[in-house]
C-alpha cells in the first residue's frame, strides 16, 4: 500500500534562552523574564516559523505551556494569528491548546478564526497537556480525560452545529452557543491528540485521529505508534502514516563535529535548564490518577529521571535529536522512518540557547540538502 | 417517593388515566413508546411541580377510542383531558419521545393549553433510511435508548411490549418522518425546549434542529454522556435544566447563581 508523503513540521517551542543558571522548581519565577528582551526574540522566532514556510517545511507548529522559560506560548493561538499572516502556504498546526484546561467554547472560535484568517490552513490540536499545566490553571488533572472526551465533542458541536445550542454537560455547561466564524475546512479542521499514555492511544483509535508523541525516544514512539496500529487493525482499519507525529530536535553543521559542538550546549540547556526543574511539579500531579493505566505512570516518571543524565549522544542514540552533517541526518532520518513508522517529522531546530543565525543556517542547510534527499522515503 | 394519585378522565370516545404528585405550577407529561415510567426524574419534577401524567390512548390505562386514528387524533382526546384536570388552566407541557411527538401537535393544535413546552428526544423526525424500533432485538433496543444501563428501568414484558408497538403502529401508521408536523411546526406559540442525548441511539440528535429551525421560539440543548432515555441517563442535570427552563422561560440561557423566575 503507498503510504502519504512525509510531513515536514516546524515546531516551535519559543524557550526563553537567557537564564544565568537553572531555576530551582517549576513554577519559574518570573522575575527571570527580562521583558525588554522580548520583543526581539519574539521577532526572531516567529522570523524562523516565516522561513519555515519559505523553505517548504509542512507545517508550522505552536504548542503552549505555562508558568515557564521552557516555552513562551501560553497562548499558541496568539503566534498562530501571527502565523497566518506571515506564511501563506504550510499548514498552522496548533499542537495545541490545552483543551481540558481552556474554555472549549473559546478553543472551537479560535481555531475557527486562525482556519478562516489562513485559508483553511489549521490543523487543530487537542491536547491533553503535561502534568504541570494542572496546577497552572487549577484543574483537577484526574477529571483530565473526561474533560479532553467533553470538551472535543463540544468543540465538534460548535463547529458543525449550523443553529445555536445548549451543552449540558458533566463538566461544560453552555446554554446557548452558536460560534462565528465556523472553520472553512469541511466537514472540519484535522485533530490530532498528545499520543503519550495508552488511555490517549485508546482514545485517538476510537475517534480515528491521529497522534503526536513528544521527547520520547524513537523506541518509545515506535511502541505507542505500534499500540495505535494493533488496535485500529483489531477494529478493522489500516492507519496510515499521517496519523503520527513525533518530536526530534534538529540541528544541521557542514561537518559532524562542527553540528554536535555547535549543539551540546543548547542540549543541555533545554534539558538542564528547561525541563529538569519541572520534575517535581511532574510526579506531584502524576501520584493521582492523572494516568488510568499504572505502567503509564511507571514510564512517565522514568522518562522525567532519565532527563537529568541526557548527553547530546545518547539523544542521538535514542533519536530525540537529528544532528550532524546534511549525510548524517539523511541517514539519521532514513534510519528512524522506517523504524519508529511515522509520517510527521516535528522538528524543533531553535533548541535551548541556539542563537538565531545558527537556527536559520541549519535550516536552510536542512532545506537544500537534507530535504530532497529524503522527501520520498 | 411523591405520593401518587391517579384517576380517570373522559374525552370523547377515550377513558385517559392520569398519575399526579407534587405541589406547584401544573406540568403535564407525556411518556415514551414503552409506557409510563415513573423514575428519579419525575420525582425530582414532583419536587417543584404538580406533575400529572397521562397514558397516551392505548396505553397504561387509557383507552383507544376509535375516534383515534393518528398522533393529531391523540393529542385532541389529551388535550381535553389536561382541560379537565386543569380546570381550563393553562399546564406546562413535557414529552418523550412519542410523546415528544404528541406535545407537539398538541401545542400545534392547542396553543391555549400549553404553557412552556420541553420535547425530550422527540420522535417525530426519525430519517427513513433508519431501521424501525421493532427490528431490534431487546438488548439492541435497550443499548440504543440507554447509555448508562444500570439506571435504566426494568425491561418490559415481551407481550406488553409487543401491544405498545401496535398502538404505536397504528398511531403513526409506521410513518417515521412526520412531514405534517414539520410544515407546521412553526404555528407553535410556547417557548419550546428541545432536548438530545449526544448517544441517542434511535435518532440521530442533529434531528434536533429541525425544531429549533422552524418553532418560533426554541432551544436545542444536547445532554452529554446521554442516550435516547434522557431522563434516566442524566436525571439530575435534566432535572435542573427542564426545571430552570420552565421557571424562567427564555431567561433560562443567563447563567444565575441563585435563578429567579422570570
Amino acid at each position: 500500500m503507498s503510504q502519504p508523503p512525509l510531513v515536514f513540521s516546524f515546531f516551535h517551542l519559543m524557550a526563553w534562552p537567557y537564564l544565568e543558571q537553572p531555576p530551582a522548581a517549576w513554577p519559574v519565577a518570573h522575575r527571570l523574564f527580562d521583558p525588554r528582551r522580548g520583543p526581539r526574540l519574539y521577532g526572531e522566532y516567529l522570523d524562523q516559523m516565516a522561513l519555515a514556510d519559505e523553505l517548504g517545511f509542512d507545517w508550522v507548529g505552536c504548542n503552549e505551556h505555562h508558568y515557564t522559560s521552557y516555552g513562551l506560548m501560553a497562548s499558541p493561538t496568539v503566534i498562530g494569528g501571527a502565523l497566518t499572516q506571515r506564511t501563506r502556504r504550510a499548514k498552522i498546526a496548533m499542537l495545541g491548546s490545552l483543551v481540558p484546561l481552556n474554555n472549549p467554547v473559546r478553543v472551537a472560535e479560535e481555531y475557527a478564526m486562525l482556519d478562516v484568517m489562513s485559508g483553511g490552513r489549521l490543523v487543530a490540536g487537542f491536547i491533553r497537556g503535561l502534568p504541570q499545566e494542572y496546577i497552572a490553571y487549577g484543574v483537577d488533572p484526574d477529571e483530565s480525560y473526561e474533560r479532553l472526551a467533553e470538551a472535543w465533542d463540544l468543540i465538534l458541536r460548535a463547529w458543525t452545529e449550523p443553529e445555536p445550542f445548549g451543552w449540558e454537560g458533566k463538566h461544560y455547561r453552555f446554554r446557548t452557543v452558536s460560534i462565528w466564524p465556523r472553520p472553512l475546512q469541511e466537514p472540519h479542521p484535522p485533530i490530532f491528540i498528545s499520543g503519550g499514555s495508552s488511555d490517549s492511544v485508546r482514545l485517538a483509535v476510537e475517534r480515528r485521529v491521529g497522534i503526536g508523541v513528544a521527547l520520547a525516544s524513537a523506541e518509545i514512539a515506535r511502541a505507542q505508534f505500534d499500540s495505535y496500529r494493533a488496535l485500529a487493525r483489531a477494529a478493522g482499519w489500516e492507519p496510515t502514516r499521517d496519523l503520527f507525529f513525533w518530536d526530534q530536535a534538529v540541528h544541521v553543521a557542514k561537518t559532524d563535529v562542527a553540528a554536535r559542538e555547535a549543539f551540546r550546549g543548547p542540549t543541555d540547556y533545554f534539558y538542564r535548564y528547561l525541563l529538569v526543574p519541572t520534575r517535581r511539579a511532574n510526579e506531584l500531579v502524576i501520584q493521582g490518577g492523572y494516568y488510568h493505566d499504572p505502567a503509564d505512570r511507571e514510564r512517565r516518571l522514568q522518562r522525567v529521571r532519565q532527563r537529568e543524565t541526557v548527553t547530546l549522544e545518547s539523544e542521538i542514540e535514542q533519536g530525540r535529536a537529528l544532528c550532524g552533517s546534511p549525510d548524517t541526518v539523511v541517514e539519521q532520518i532514513r534510519r528512524w522512518v522506517p523504524y519508529v513508522g511515522h509520517g510527521v517529522l516535528n522538528v524543533r531546530f531553535q533548541v535551548g540557547t541556539m542563537p538565531h543565525d545558527e537556527v536559520v543556517a541549519s535550516m536552510r542547510l536542512f532545506a537544500t540538502e537534507v530535504l530532497p534527499h529524503v522527501r520520498d522515503l | 417517593m411523591p405520593q401518587q394519585e391517579e384517576g380517570r378522565v373522559t374525552a370523547g370516545d377515550c377513558a385517559i388515566a392520569w398519575h399526579a404528585a407534587g405541589d406547584g405550577p401544573l406540568l403535564a407529561y407525556l411518556h415514551g413508546a414503552g409506557g409510563l415510567r415513573w423514575g428519579r426524574a419525575l420525582d425530582g419534577f414532583a419536587e417543584r411541580f404538580r406533575v400529572v401524567a397521562f397514558d397516551i390512548p392505548g396505553f397504561g390505562g387509557s383507552t383507544l377510542g376509535d375516534s383515534v386514528q393518528s398522533i393529531p387524533d391523540a393529542a385532541d382526546a389529551l388535550a381535553a383531558a389536561m382541560e379537565q384536570v386543569a380546570h381550563g388552566e393553562r399546564m406546562h407541557l413535557m414529552g418523550t419521545s412519542l410523546g415528544g411527538r404528541t406535545a407537539a401537535w398538541l401545542a400545534v393544535r392547542h396553543p391555549q393549553r400549553v404553557d412552556r413546552l420541553v420535547l425530550e428526544s422527540p420522535a417525530a423526525f426519525r430519517p427513513p433510511d433508519a431501521p424501525p424500533l421493532s427490528s431490534f432485538p431487546p438488548d439492541e433496543l435497550r443499548r440504543r435508548l440507554y447509555g448508562n444501563p444500570e439506571q435504566a428501568p426494568p425491561t418490559d414484558d415481551p407481550a406488553v411490549r409487543q401491544q405498545q408497538f401496535q398502538v404505536m403502529a397504528r398511531l403513526t401508521k409506521g410513518v417515521g418522518w412526520d412531514s405534517e408536523l414539520e410544515a407546521r411546526l412553526g404555528e407553535i406559540e410556547a417557548p419550546t425546549l428541545v432536548l438530545f442525548g449526544t448517544q441517542d441511539g434511535l435518532i440521530p440528535p442533529e434531528m434536533g434542529r429541525i425544531y429549533k429551525e422552524r418553532i418560533p421560539q426554541a432551544f436545542l440543548t444536547y445532554v452529554y454522556q446521554a442516550a435516547h432515555a434522557i431522563q434516566w441517563d442524566r436525571p439530575d442535570a435534566f432535572v435542573d435544566l427542564v426545571s430552570d427552563f420552565l421557571e424562567r422561560g427564555e431567561a433560562f440561557v443567563v447563567p444565575r447563581a441563585k435563578a429567579t423566575a422570570g
